[in-house]
């Protein structure tokens, strides 16, 4: 029964503060990964900064879901994982985007546009009618 | 072999991912500090920032266990010809190898004591929620704390160490009270709900076990207070009403107590229903009898005297029994080689 998924999520007990802020959409959490750093290589600490000033009280960020997205995304041989010494002199795993991840994000990216293009054109005409 | 050392290799990720995870903790620690905040607090809120260690961890296992079942069954598939000449093998024997270390790294955990103890029910620092952990195979049967109905059932008869166990699953119905039809929060529970957690009612009655016999056939519903009290005025002739749910018809029998507002926190029911009406209150969810469906957070009563810990070292024999019957069903999952016809 697939929709029992919904009531099952519903069921767990957890404390979590509402907020006013579009979760991220599904899917686009790695694709906003690869873009960041595209620009620098980055530990995780950093990029979950960059993604919380970024899209500022815009969307939000489950924080928790970064990790086993920078992992997931490691695994795929798009990212590459390094322990390095960190801007506060602690050792930090820094990862950074490998030569098939550059080529991914510009896929993703492709994607990206040509579905906002759709959905857009979707829109439109609802308004015209 | 190769297998082999991915399994080693996994303490090498464990100890790669803590020290991942310590230092953005740290990080946001000391940045909330900077802040003004005190070191519990900002220690408090990083954490939960995240969601949890634990709850990270598993999730980043799960990316890294999915992969090395994927590399592992490409293997198996790729060496399927040198066991043709044997075609009764099956890839049980190895799927029960990590099943069982799956069941080894099981543990029941008493969490979120702090909501518990906050429950306006009696001696709440005795309740614990019922749950297991341990590797995505297993997770057929369950990680996170949801579980099956049946599984209920088996724990309820564990009274050496529970007073009562009760499961819970909460969702939302259509609810008609005679006029336009609106969702509504309702919480599905076993008959030993309210009697467990010692709340009774406000007015009629409140569900028992006679209510969570035969599926389908106790429709009778519990109100909650507040849900009364400002939508239907605080009827006094509530009692024996029927009202639809999901247009099913099914009778008010009472009204809890007033400071009764479920056990979740920040989710306030409208109304409880038994759990052998679960098909009417769930549309299209056949699952009830389904040890293997899970969908309810299962809590249980310790008895005096009975720690969690004991609790834990009791349920282990039962808990490996079903794992080890689950192995033997015709289902599981197998791996079959077969000449091409």
């Amino acid at each position: 029964v697939e929709g029992i998924s919904d009531y099952l999520d519903r069921s767990k007990l957890e404390v979590s503060v509402p907020s006013p802020r579009f979760a991220i959409p599904q899917g686009t959490l790695d694709m906003l990964i690869l873009q960041i750093l595209s620009l620098e290589p980055a530990h995780g600490y950093a990029i979950a900064q960059r993604l919380e000033q970024i899209s500022r009280a815009i969307v939000q960020v489950n924080q928790g879901s970064l990790y086993p997205a920078l992992h997931r995304l490691e695994q795929k041989g798009w990212l590459k994982a390094e322990w390095k010494s960190s801007e506060t002199g602690r050792e930090a795993k820094v990862y950074s985007l490998t030569r098939s991840g550059r080529t991914q994000l510009g896929v993703e990216k492709d994607s990206w546009v040509r579905l906002v293009g759709a959905v857009r054109l979707i829109l439109n005409e609802g308004n015209r009618t | 072999m190769k297998r082999l050392l991915n399994w080693l290799r996994r303490s090498d990720l464990e100890t790669d991912l803590d020290r991942e995870l310590r230092y953005h903790v740290d990080r946001r620690v000391g940045d909330l500090m900077q802040s003004g905040m005190s070191e519990p607090e900002a220690r408090r809120r990083a954490t939960l920032e995240l969601g949890g260690l634990e709850q990270v961890r598993e999730e980043v296992r799960d990316v890294w266990l999915t992969r090395w079942l994927r590399d592992f069954v490409y293997d198996l598939r790729f060496s399927a010809r040198s066991f043709l000449h044997s075609p009764s093998f099956t890839a049980t024997t190895v799927l029960s190898l990590a099943l069982g270390i799956g069941a080894t790294t099981a543990i029941y955990s008493l969490v979120d004591q702090v909501i518990l103890h906050a429950l306006p029910v009696r001696e709440p620092e005795r309740l614990v929620l019922i749950n297991w952990k341990g590797d995505p195979v297993a997770s057929a049967f369950g990680s996170l704390n949801l579980m099956s109905y049946p599984i209920c059932r088996d724990l309820q008869l564990h009274d050496e160490v529970f007073g009562g166990v009760l499961c819970r699953a909460l969702t939302t119905v259509t609810l008609s009270t005679g006029g336009e039809p609106k969702p509504a929060a309702a919480e599905i529970v076993s008959g030993t709900y309210f009697p467990v957690l010692g709340v009774g009612p406000a007015l009629g009655r409140v569900l028992g076990s006679g209510d969570d016999q035969t599926p389908g056939t106790s429709p009778v519903v519990v109100l909650a207070y507040d849900f009364w009290r400002t939508q239907l005025d605080g009827a006094s002739d509530i009692v024996g009403r029927k009202v639809l749910i999901n247009q099913y018809p099914m009778t008010v029998v009472g009204v809890a107590a007033p400071t009764f507002r479920g056990i979740d926190v920040g989710e306030v029911p409208a109304l409880w229903i038994p759990a052998s009406m679960s098909a009417q209150a769930i549309p299209a969810f056949d699952g009830l009898l389904n040890r293997r469906k899970r969908w309810m957070q299962v809590l249980g009563r310790l008895r005096p005297g009975v720690t969690a810990a004991r609790a834990e070292t009791v349920l282990q024999p039962w808990f490996r029994a079903m794992l080890d019957e689950d192995l033997r069903r015709p289902e599981f999952p197998r791996v079959t080689a077969l000449l091409p016809p």
